[in-house]
């Protein structure tokens, strides 16, 4: 291992079934190939999950990789990631998040854990300096997650010690419930904190005195000091250093892209209330970041009675655009205090925000058509815009009590009980919820949500109004660039409603790109084309400064594809198929609020831009992977796991 | 000439989120952008009188300019 740098060399292995750890020691081959995050989470789901496995077995395991990046100095490489089978959308579960655990994984000496099997009595784990610890968890099971991270660091004598958690709402299998560190920072997607529950492990808790060994420290250092030193002359970061991602709010809206009345609308009359503007008049009490990150662009929220409406505890952070899109307009709740203390709520107990949000959007409806039998809604007052019915609700699904019981199955599954073909108005794909980016004004966006390999997702690759080529000011500061795709060989503007061949074409490569900053596990803040402080040529440079390797765009856009690619290999071996690369039914009727009232993405060109995507991935008619793809990526083992023979 | 424009969310530079601009007649909307402070760096989506522009366009009197940031994900 001698000769690795970015990486420690050592992976563990848990077993909660009988209480054993082992060290993973892999070769620099190995740690070349797959380089981090997702790819290390891959490697291992696709080589040791079973086909079509129950996700709450003892047979699915749950994998945490950091990459060779995370803990260094360069701002935006706090992240990691954490992927299983997911018990929301039955194939793959996967997220990333920054904040300060990855970090500190990686002092203490390992680059990822591997969860497997069951434990019968609540545990978690304590992981220092090389040492790996069971611990008794039945003290901190059933509590908030603030709770359970200040008794971690009492008993264990340590205020340093970083957490990483399901919260109560995993433990009660909520299919949407999350991970998270620092209690606001959030593996948000797919319900992986219901796997966590699933297997009686509430906490990894960790702590290390080590450092990342890197190859040269000066140019990270000089990289680290040019970037603070021009991160405000870059026009969207300072966006994120003044109002933070919330500041979408008001943007989306006057163009017609904010979900609203659950995805029937595009724009909603009382954006203003939710706006970042709004949440800073009077709730923000301070600015918060990950580690090494100059950036700020998190947010805490302070709210007190009687001063306020709601008391909000400021340690659970701030919604950021998405939680307060989907628990705000989608829910057409306008008071910024009671989408602030949902948000807070669904970081005490677990939750993702966004599938919180479309879920209940989602009941609003159908109590508004008149769908939920009267014996599950429980005489539960469920109406468009009530503040304190997003509260009282985001509650209940965490506890699964009354209605919220059958939401905390997610608003597809919902459906499916209430009959009356309800289902038909889940916003989701795969059965997770969208995110909150109206896909009808992009349709680049909409075929993205489909071919998914988590479902709803909006960041598998950039939205089309970057690349219209209308409007576009000068593309180049000074030692940075924005929205610049030139150097992916994608000169021609697309259109933004509508398909194109050429918008095709740039999503495959976008997509292979996204892919990569989640294998390098790099804030999308700071690298991905629209946003991009770290150019292409500076994060070569830095990955050679941290490996010791001599690499190129190539190799590295090579890594996302091969994330790409064995993630959709993960979902065809538990089952999905072709036909679950589909869009809800409404986003092929017309708007009807909002610039964009009247349009629909048009369903024949869907179908046919689905197939054409299919083909420029190298894959078949059925979005199967050909073997030739997986030689191509220097991955030929993957055919075997699909039963592929070349 | 008088020409009205409106600022939605944030824009590097921009102080004032709405009011009139005179400006010389054959000024290009960057000219606008130069003088209410707006970095011709920020991407944005820019509307005249409802239609999607650029930089390079020519104003006319009375002209409406509505400035919205390009934003998605996170």
């Amino acid at each position: 291992m001698a000769d690795l740098c970015g990486h420690t060399g050592k992976i563990i292995r848990v077993n909660l079934t009988d209480k054993t750890t082992t060290i993973i020691e892999n070769d620099w081959r190995w740690y070349r190939t797959y380089m981090g995050g997702r790819n290390i989470a891959l490697y291992y789901l696709l080589k040791e999950v079973p086909k079509n496995v129950n996700p709450y077995s003892s047979e699915n395991k749950l994998v945490i990789a950091t990459s060779f990046l995370t803990g260094t100095k360069i701002p935006g490489t706090s992240r990691f990631t954490v992927a299983t089978k997911s018990p929301l959308n039955d194939g793959l579960g996967e997220a990333e998040a920054g904040g300060w655990w990855g970090p500190e994984l990686k002092f203490a000496g390992f680059d990822g854990i591997i969860i497997e099997g069951v434990s019968t009595e609540p545990v978690y784990l304590w992981i220092h300096d090389g040492e790996v610890e069971f611990r008794g968890g039945g003290s901190i099971w059933g509590k908030d997650t603030g709770e359970v991270q200040n008794r971690i660091r009492e008993e264990l004598g340590d205020k340093k010690i970083r957490v990483l958690q399901c919260g109560p709402a995993g433990e009660q299998l909520v299919r949407y419930a999350n991970i998270m560190n620092e209690c606001r920072h959030f593996c948000g997607r797919t319900g992986m904190g219901a796997v966590m529950g699933s297997k009686k492990l509430r906490a990894i808790a960790v702590r290390g005195n080590g450092r990342v060994l890197v190859k040269d420290e000066n140019l990270i250092k000089e990289y680290a000091k040019w970037f603070a030193q021009n991160m405000n002359d870059h026009p969207i970061i300072k966006g994120s250093i003044e109002l933070g991602t919330a500041r979408y709010i008001l943007p989306l809206n006057e163009m017609g892209l904010l979900p609203t009345k659950n995805f029937q609308g595009g724009s909603f009359e009382g954006a203003a209330g939710i706006s970042s503007e709004r949440m800073h008049e009077d709730l923000v009490e301070k600015r918060e970041t990950c580690y090494a990150c100059p950036i700020r662009c998190k947010r805490a929220v302070k709210g007190e009675k009687p001063n306020n409406r709601f008391d909000i505890d400021s340690n659970y952070g701030a919604p950021e655009y998405e939680s307060m899109a989907s628990l705000g307009s989608n829910c057409m709740v306008d008071d910024v205090e009671a989408v602030c203390k949902a948000n807070e709520l669904c970081a005490k107990y677990g939750l993702d925000t966004i599938s919180t949000g479309v879920t209940i959007a989602f009941a609003m409806e159908c109590a508004e058509k008149g769908l939920i039998p009267e014996e599950m809604l429980g005489g539960f007052d469920l109406e468009f815009g009530s503040g304190e019915a997003l509260v009282r609700l985001t509650e209940m699904i965490a506890r699964r009590e009354g209605i919220g019981n059958v939401l905390a199955d997610g608003s597809y599954r919902a459906g499916l009980a209430f009959g009356n073909n309800a289902e038909q108005y889940s916003m989701s794909t795969k059965k997770q919820e969208l995110p909150a980016h109206e896909a009808r004004g992009k349709w680049g966006v909409a075929l993205m949500y489909a071919v998914s390999p988590t479902g709803g997702d909006h960041l598998n690759a950039a939205h089309d109004y970057w690349f219209e080529g209308e409007g576009h000011p000068e593309k180049r500061l000074q030692n940075m660039e924005i929205i610049d795709v030139n150097d992916l060989g994608c000169i021609t503007p697309v259109p933004a409603a509508a398909f194109t061949e050429e918008k095709i074409r740039l999503l495959s490569y976008l997509q292979h790109l996204w892919s990569m900053y989640n294998v390098l596990d790099i804030c999308i803040f700071m690298g991905v084309p629209e946003y991009r402080m770290m150019t292409l040529k500076q994060l070569v440079e830095l990955v050679e400064a941290v490996t010791g390797w001599t690499t190129s765009v190539f190799e590295l856009t090579k890594a996302g594809e091969r994330g790409v690619n064995m993630a959709r290999a993960f979902i065809i071996r538990q089952g999905l198929t072709d036909s679950d690369d589909n869009l809800p039914k409404r986003l092929f009727e017309p708007l009807t609020t909002g610039a964009f009232k009247g349009t629909a993405v048009n369903k024949e060109a869907f179908e046919k831009a689905k197939k054409q995507y299919y083909a420029t991935m190298g894959w078949d008619v059925k979005g199967v992977p050909y073997p030739g793809k997986f030689l191509e990526l220097g991955i030929p083992w993957v055919n075997e796991m699909l039963g592929a023979v070349i | 000439m008088n020409v009205s424009y409106r600022v939605t969310g944030y824009v590097k530079g921009s102080k004032k989120k709405s009011g009139e601009c005179r400006l010389p007649s054959g000024a290009a909307i960057k000219t606008l952008f130069e003088q209410i402070g707006i970095d011709t760096t920020s991407p944005v989506i820019i509307l005249q009188n409802g239609k999607r522009r650029n930089l390079d366009v020519l104003l006319n009197d009375h002209d409406e300019i509505k400035i919205i940031p390009i934003v998605g994900g996170g």
